[in-house]
């Protein structure tokens, strides 16, 4: 008389706990696809776009009130990716994300080599011989770091102080001289 | 008996879903004791790439479209509440006391549920005596250090860059805000 109530309180558990799983490791993944396909949508791939009201890179600025945004989703299925950064004198970041929101790689102002520096990005079955060569070439200076991400799609996105008026000023034009594009080979 | 084997299947299935999707979600709130971290009146939450981030603390930021900064990049410290429990509102003057924090950069702000932000001030705002800084939240203009109390704000947001290390030091110093209502309207 109880088995079949167990039976159903079993299936019950267990789809609890599918649900559970499912929810947990898909919801907020596919939650950030929405934002990196209106962002793809309205702007490309490979391209760096600066958070603005009402604009598709501004779902990304979580603090929007304190930090100016600039992101770019990147694609790395036909080749490295670089993006050329000028670093403000002020909090200035770059974080590159995988896929699933995952974080590969950060740097801030206070570790960034240079003023001016490219960070390359590569996916996830890099030819190590292109690599050399390509950090060997002329086209390369000593303030370039590169990026072994594992990954062939992701978002990165660059953050500077923006609280106020000035400090937002100075990241604005920091990211109008910054740029996301194929790496020159 | 076909009937009541489908009422069964029924019933379990949806019970077990809500059960799951129900707990999938809030374990990935603020109000989820296993994953954030209370400091006094004040808890933060795993930011990404930290040791102790889970799909769950990942999945707090990507469920409201947000990617988490990385854990050396930032430290937020959150409350809701005043000293002696009540829940922030608009209607109160509030008295924020704390030691000017180390960190090279930081801010505070209030912020609505949704993430935005009614205001935010940084310690280029601030006026401080002998290295204590005394702030009122309110919706009116105060005298000293006033951050705007906007409709809709919910939350105290305190917010330090580089904050890994000077989070440690706040603690050890046991130099986090204290936050005391003084009237109400």
């Amino acid at each position: 008389m109880t088995s079949p109530n167990f039976f159903w309180v079993i299936f019950g558990m267990l789809t609890a706990l599918a649900m559970h799983l499912a929810y947990a490791l898909f919801v907020p993944a596919s939650q950030l696809n929405e934002g990196v396909s209106a962002l793809l949508e309205s702007h490309g791939p490979n391209r760096l776009v600066i958070a603005e009201p009402g604009n598709a890179a501004a779902a990304f600025a979580a603090h929007e009130a304190e930090l100016a945004y600039a992101v770019c989703a990147f694609d790395l299925s036909s080749g490295p990716l670089e993006i050329k950064a000028r670093v403000p004198d002020q909090y200035w970041s770059i974080e590159v994300y995988g896929e699933r929101g995952n974080s590969l790689y950060t740097l801030n102002d206070t570790q960034a080599p240079r003023r001016q520096l490219s960070v390359v990005l590569y996916d996830d079955n890099p030819d190590p011989q292109a690599i050399v060569e390509a950090a060997n070439s002329s086209n390369r200076g000593l303030n370039t770091i590169t990026v072994l991400t594992g990954t062939t799609t992701g978002i990165a996105v660059l953050r500077s102080a923006g609280a106020g008026k000035l400090e937002r000023q100075r990241a604005l034009d920091a990211f109008a001289d910054s740029s996301c594009g194929p790496a020159a080979g | 008996m076909a009937t009541g084997s489908t009422v069964r299947f029924a019933s379990s299935l949806l019970i077990g879903a809500a059960l799951g999707i129900g707990s999938a979600h809030y374990m990935a709130t603020p109000s989820n004791p296993l994953i954030s971290d209370r400091h006094g009146n004040w808890y933060t939450w795993p930011a990404g790439g930290a040791p102790d981030s889970s799909p769950y603390s990942q999945a707090y930021f990507l469920l409201k479209g947000h990617l988490p900064e990385h854990f050396t990049e930032a430290t937020s410290l959150y409350r809701s509440h005043d000293d002696d429990g009540g829940r922030l509102s608009p209607d109160c003057v509030y008295l924020l006391n704390m030691a000017r924090p180390g960190a090279r950069r930081w801010t505070l702000s209030l912020a609505g549920d949704g993430g935005a932000f009614s205001s935010v001030m940084t310690q280029d705002d601030v006026i401080s005596t002998a290295g204590r800084i005394e702030v009122r939240l309110a919706a009116l203009p105060q005298p000293g250090n006033w951050l705007r109390f906007g409709e809709g704000a919910e939350r105290l947001v305190l917010r330090m860059y580089d904050g890994e290390d000077r989070l440690r030091q706040a603690e050890l110093d046991a130099s986090l805000p204290t936050l005391r209502q003084e009237s109400c309207s």
